[in-house]
């Protein structure tokens, strides 16, 4: 049929997508061409009234309703962990606590507080032999001084500070 | 429910739509769920319908409209909110769909409106039979018409969400109008 070749060009003309002149000329002069746009646009007006289609409100629900809980299954993720850093924070600090007073050299036995019993070992060297060399004790001020002691998280926003004076409290 | 403005719509209130959407996008960006939601809401019913046309599927579109949200909370944090939502999922459920019909074998359900009531010549009846038509086109001319003619995007808009070219979508278009009016026409002959 000669007017074969015109049917993609109308099929386009009836969406809008194509003004052209020739077209329009051709539908003026053909009948059976004009028959086929309007057929054509039959089809289109149905395939637009989809448009207008509602979907199933059920369908609509579970989709949500699933979206919406694999999101609230991963979203916690920071909460969960900084929640896991508090839980594991005591036992991560009695740890340290142990390591801390193993390290710390012995005190020398004194009746009185320990800022009192200091000066001992300055009275018992002079009495000692002079070959007899300890190690100086260190100053009162070092043994007193809290031990800070600082965790990190995977977090790198969350840092755990540990204080613990020297007699082991914290 | 709240219905979303299509993304030519212009206007002022398709204007307002748009601004009270950006603002939605930038709060769910910023982790509010309660905004996702409405995003959600806002625009459920196209994703799950423009799924259900290629898919031909319920089931499926369920699983290609959940995808799609789920990409889009993933993508949130890096979406461009100058940038208007609609196109990137359109182009995230043409994708999704795709994905599915390929590793799904096609089920013979029909799509839940023709489910209802057999097909008739009348009126409300040829928008079934173009339904119906719709689900035997290949698989790139069924994307196309279903975004320009049923959801009325643009044609560049369309090249743009399949990424091919104007040229290319101009033929997959003008093709399966053609092939639509010839199935309607055998339909409603042999009826």
């Amino acid at each position: 049929m000669a007017c074969a070749r015109f049917e993609p060009l109308i099929a386009l003309h009836v969406g809008g997508e194509l003004v052209a002149p020739e077209v329009e000329a051709h539908l003026r002069t053909c009948a059976e061409c004009r028959g086929f746009a309007e057929e054509l646009e039959h089809s289109q007006a149905a395939l637009r009234s989809l448009r207008e289609e509602e979907a199933p409100a059920a369908a609509l629900a579970e989709v949500r309703g699933r979206v919406l809980d694999e999101i609230a299954s991963r979203k916690p993720s920071w909460w969960f962990a900084l929640r896991w850093h508090y839980a594991l924070a005591p036992a991560a600090a009695a740890v340290a606590l142990v390591v801390a007073l193993s390290l710390r050299p012995p005190l020398p036995p004194s009746p009185g507080p320990p800022s009192l019993s200091l000066p001992a070992p300055a009275i018992a060297k002079s009495a000692s032999p002079p070959s007899v060399r300890r190690p100086a004790p260190k100053p009162a001020a070092a043994l007193r001084e809290p031990l800070l002691v600082k965790m990190f998280t995977d977090d790198p926003d969350v840092v755990i500070y540990w204080l613990i004076d020297a007699e082991g409290g914290s | 429910m709240q219905e979303l403005a299509l993304p030519m719509t212009g206007g002022e209130g398709g204007r307002t739509q748009d601004s009270e959407l950006a603002l939605l996008v930038r709060r769910a960006k910023a982790g509010d769920v309660v905004a996702f939601e409405q995003v959600l809401r806002l625009h459920e019913r196209r994703v799950f319908l423009t799924a259900l046309r290629l898919l031909d599927s319920a089931e499926d579109a369920k699983d290609a409209a959940q995808e799609v949200f789920l990409r889009l909370h993933r993508h949130l944090r890096r979406f461009d909110d100058t940038r208007e939502l609609a196109p990137w999922l359109y182009r995230v459920t043409v994708n999704v769909c795709r994905d599915i019909g390929a590793r799904r074998s096609r089920d013979e359900a029909l799509p839940l409106e023709l489910a209802a009531a057999p097909p008739a010549p009348d009126w409300s009846d040829e928008r079934r039979i173009v339904a119906m038509g719709l689900r035997r086109l290949p698989e790139r001319e069924r994307a196309a018409l279903v975004l320009r003619d049923i959801e009325g995007l643009p044609t560049a808009e369309v090249a743009r969400v399949l990424g091919s070219s104007e040229a290319t979508v101009r033929s997959q278009v003008s093709s399966a109008r053609l092939k639509i009016k010839r199935f309607v026409d055998r339909f409603l002959r042999r009826a």
